[in-house]
């Protein structure tokens, strides 16, 4: 367990538990003893990015007036030895615990009792790494899964199920929200196998019961038995996509203010998803919604939120030519003309804009209005060359 | 005031208008309405009474796609009409703009994961109907060529509510890459053999009958009507994608439900509030269905699913506890109930979580076989597992739970409706 953010005693209060497991040392490219089955699981760079970047965000800019975050647990495994975080506004550094099968089931326990102490606490638990799964279950791998001195395959993996449905059904925070940022890819070779990791890290003889039912959103990073995309040592798809849309992408103002409760955090999620498949070279993916959900208030955004835009032209590469300004909402940008451009991107505040196409030697092409609204717009150009 | 008039213009065979959700913004709005539109040819206009200025209206699809139109809504003197027409792209064969509108690996080019080596080529593919009745599977080869049509009746056994056989039509069609069959009710064709009992397809090749593409036909299928109800189209759709030695096959069942199709689209992904806004419209018809227990269990076990996702329980009343006990060969219905026991919402009294009821609930629709949705599937697992807690020394439900992760490992994972590769309805493989 590491408390980057050690709890602060608010209730009602977030508790958010934020996992990313980069580092293998069991499975292809690892530093220690070959795992008996590897199911073709290699490293990853991207998941420690990925986890550092979300708790970055909740430690800066998250804001929830009726449950402010009350703590934050964080576990990387980033390397052979446990991975230094600098807290984002003092800069001071914190040696983060590994993500070890043992760290992970003690910081979920753990988290499971700050959240306890409220009904109305919003618990958060963020996952980026490697899982498997079939249809109806994953198992999250932690940083040891494999180890060949481990009893049984999925020895050192959590099966996300007992903890998602059954364990936390007996926490008394009655809005969970889970964000899984892995492949879901199914194995053959999991047929022959009973379980789908550890299913007793949380009780899950669960008698109690509550006044308040249970609103628990599980947002997969990806469909049944795709893969959750991400470059090399950069955010992943579906974190860039999940921060964009509580950024923005997945902002309402159903009642007057801007808010991104979790049905339009799963819409702008997809926009940003989608918006990206769209784009040269990027491989489609989509995320998944699962749960119980009646949908509650996630984050108010302070400031206007930012939608994700795309502008294309037609012909292609007027875009590597031409400079775009986008004027509206009292404000101007413009985007200079790049090589290998395929579209203009960029985020802005909901509102109708005027676009114009600037050319060398002077020229200009009026590109129409575009009113901005959540979850994403895209817009395309005929371009008189 | 200015009229906006909006239609979905989407080119499918058939004539029916699914629904589709919308959010409409601009001047006097605060944020965004939420508007149901009609997807057709010859769809009715729906009309919304605006201010003169700019309007932006967002169509999302339920295959997740998201249209956008901008409407500049004139000053004028007098009521101005303004025509907004949203025009997504029509699919280059008509068979599939269905299921183009609600998304599915037919359009998205998502891997399947069925080998089709023992289907080097559809045309010579073999498709029966089976049916359980009187405790015998029952087989019933449909006629192989490139177009044929047969005539078959369809019912349940053992409904204790209103749901009578029905006679279809069935219209099979195939290429070198494609099959199509369609269930067409009819009420005026010739005598025509029973089916009574859970119809299941199986796709398998010629010569090599054993293991197939096997999905629950999801029929009779009824929906409401003004003046009692009327049985719809259910189509199943087998296609071939990829090189020849490397290529794949997939099949789906799609419902021509015009409410309920489309909720099964954006529950798939994942768009609840559109979910939610078209729910209303549907669980209106569907206690009206439920009060007139003229049942259609199949739609009744999606609007429950669609209340348990969406939490709103309340409205559940006495669904799951009727879908288990009604209908004793449906497996959804007792995979909702249950579920209800597990959320304590068993009875109308203090919630409390009756495991005992629960288990008894899922041990039972294992014993019913495979559910008809695939999401009831993944909950059954869950369910099973759910009762397995604190005691994995329990055989029966161990049992269930190894039988039924047989099917989700077997199971197409990107279809609302469960199909599966197996030998046979019990033996997924």
């Amino acid at each position: 367990v590491t408390l980057v953010l050690p709890n602060t005693g608010a209730r009602p209060g977030t508790h958010a538990l934020i996992i990313g497991v980069g580092t293998y040392p069991h499975l292809l490219g690892g530093t220690l003893r070959d795992a008996r089955n590897k199911f073709g699981l290699k490293q990853l760079s991207s998941p420690p990015v990925s986890a550092r970047a979300v708790a970055d965000w909740l430690l800066t800019k998250f804001n929830n007036p009726t449950a402010p975050l009350a703590s934050l647990d964080l576990l990387l495994s980033e390397g052979d030895e446990p991975a230094t975080y600098r807290l984002p506004r003092s800069g001071e550094p914190v040696v983060i615990a590994l993500a070890n099968k043992s760290d992970v089931r003690g910081a979920i326990r753990a988290w499971k009792t700050r959240a306890d102490s409220d009904l109305q606490n919003l618990a958060v638990f963020y996952f980026c790494g490697h899982a498997i799964a079939n249809l109806a279950e994953s198992a999250l791998l932690a940083r040891d899964f494999g180890d060949p001195s481990e009893a049984t395959t999925l020895e050192n993996a959590i099966d996300f199920e007992a903890l998602s449905a059954v364990g936390m059904e007996g926490c008394k925070a009655r809005r969970q929200c889970f964000l899984l940022d892995c492949c879901r890819h199914e194995p053959r070779a999991l047929r022959d196998i009973r379980d789908m990791g550890d299913d007793k890290v949380l009780e899950q003889n669960v008698i109690v019961t509550y006044d308040e039912p249970r609103d628990w959103t599980v947002l997969y990073g990806t469909a049944r038995d795709q893969s959750a995309h991400g470059l090399a040592g950069k955010i992943s798809r579906f974190t860039a996509a999940f921060l964009s849309a509580l950024e923005g992408a997945g902002s309402d103002d159903a009642a007057g203010a801007w808010v991104v409760d979790t049905y339009g955090l799963a819409r702008g999620i997809n926009g940003c998803l989608a918006l990206g498949n769209r784009r040269r070279g990027v491989p489609p993916q989509l995320a998944q919604l699962s749960g119980q959900d009646r949908n509650y208030v996630m984050h108010v955004p302070v400031s206007t939120p930012r939608v994700p835009i795309d502008i294309s032209c037609v012909p292609t590469h007027a875009s590597t030519q031409a400079s775009l300004s986008v004027r509206g909402n009292g404000s101007a940008l413009t985007l200079q003309p790049e090589e290998e451009r395929w579209q203009f991107e960029l985020e802005v505040r909901p509102s109708p804009y005027l676009l114009e196409l600037h050319f060398n030697g002077g020229r200009t092409q009026d590109g129409g209005s575009l009113t901005v609204r959540p979850a994403y717009r895209e817009k395309t150009i005929r371009v008189n060359l | 005031l200015s009229e906006l008039k909006f239609r979905v213009s989407k080119y499918r065979d058939g004539d029916d208008t699914p629904a589709v959700y919308a959010e409409l913004s601009g001047p006097g709005i605060v944020g965004s309405k939420q508007l149901v539109l009609s997807a057709g040819v010859n769809e009715s206009w729906h009309t919304e009474k605006v201010r003169p200025g700019q309007f932006l209206v967002q169509a999302t699809l339920p295959s997740g796609d998201v249209f956008s139109r901008e409407i500049d809504v004139p000053d004028a003197e007098g009521n101005s009409v303004v025509e907004v027409r949203i025009s997504p792209e029509a699919s280059s064969y008509e068979s599939f703009g269905w299921p183009q509108l609600f998304g599915g690996q037919h359009i998205h080019g998502l891997a399947a994961r069925f080998d089709p080596r023992r289907l080097p080529s559809l045309g010579a593919a073999r498709v029966d109907l089976m049916f359980a009745m009187a405790d015998r599977w029952h087989v019933v080869p449909l006629a192989q060529g490139p177009l044929s049509e047969e005539h078959i009746r369809i019912g349940q056994q053992g409904t204790v509510a209103s749901m009578p056989s029905q006679r279809y039509l069935v219209w099979h069609d195939r290429n070198q890459e494609d099959i199509v069959i369609r269930f067409i009710p009819t009420n005026d064709s010739p005598p025509a053999p029973t089916c009574e009992g859970r119809a299941f397809i199986k796709v398998f090749g010629a010569g090599r009958p054993k293991t197939g593409l096997i999905a629950s036909l999801p029929l009779p299928w009824y929906a409401l009507r003004e003046n009692g109800h009327a049985a719809l189209r259910v189509d199943v759709l087998v296609s071939q994608s990829g090189a020849k030695n490397r290529s794949r096959i997939n099949m789906a069942v799609l419902v021509r439900d015009e409410l309920v199709a489309p909720m099964l689209g954006y529950l798939q992904h994942g768009q609840l509030r559109a979910l939610r806004t078209i729910g209303d419209h549907f669980l209106a018809d569907a206690e009206q269905l439920l009060n007139r227990k003229v049942v259609n269990p199949y739609a009744a076990a999606v609007g429950a699913l669609i209340l348990l996702r969406t939490g709103e329980y309340e409205r559940l009343h006495d669904w799951p506890a009727n879908l288990a006990n009604w209908f004793p060969w449906l497996p959804d219905g007792a995979v909702i109930w249950g579920w209800s026991c597990l959320l304590g919402l068993g009875n109308r009294t203090k919630a409390k979580p009756d495991v005992t009821a629960a288990r008894a609930a899922f041990l039972e629709a294992a014993k019913r076989g495979v559910p008809v949705f695939t999401e009831y599937l993944r909950l059954l697992v869950d369910g099973l597992k759910r009762c397995r807690a604190g005691s994995n020394e329990d055989p029966e439900i161990n049992s269930a739970l190894t039988r039924m992760r047989r099917y989700a490992v077997s199971s197409n994972p990107h279809l609302p409706l469960t199909v599966f590769r197996g030998e046979h309805p019990l033996e997924p493989k």
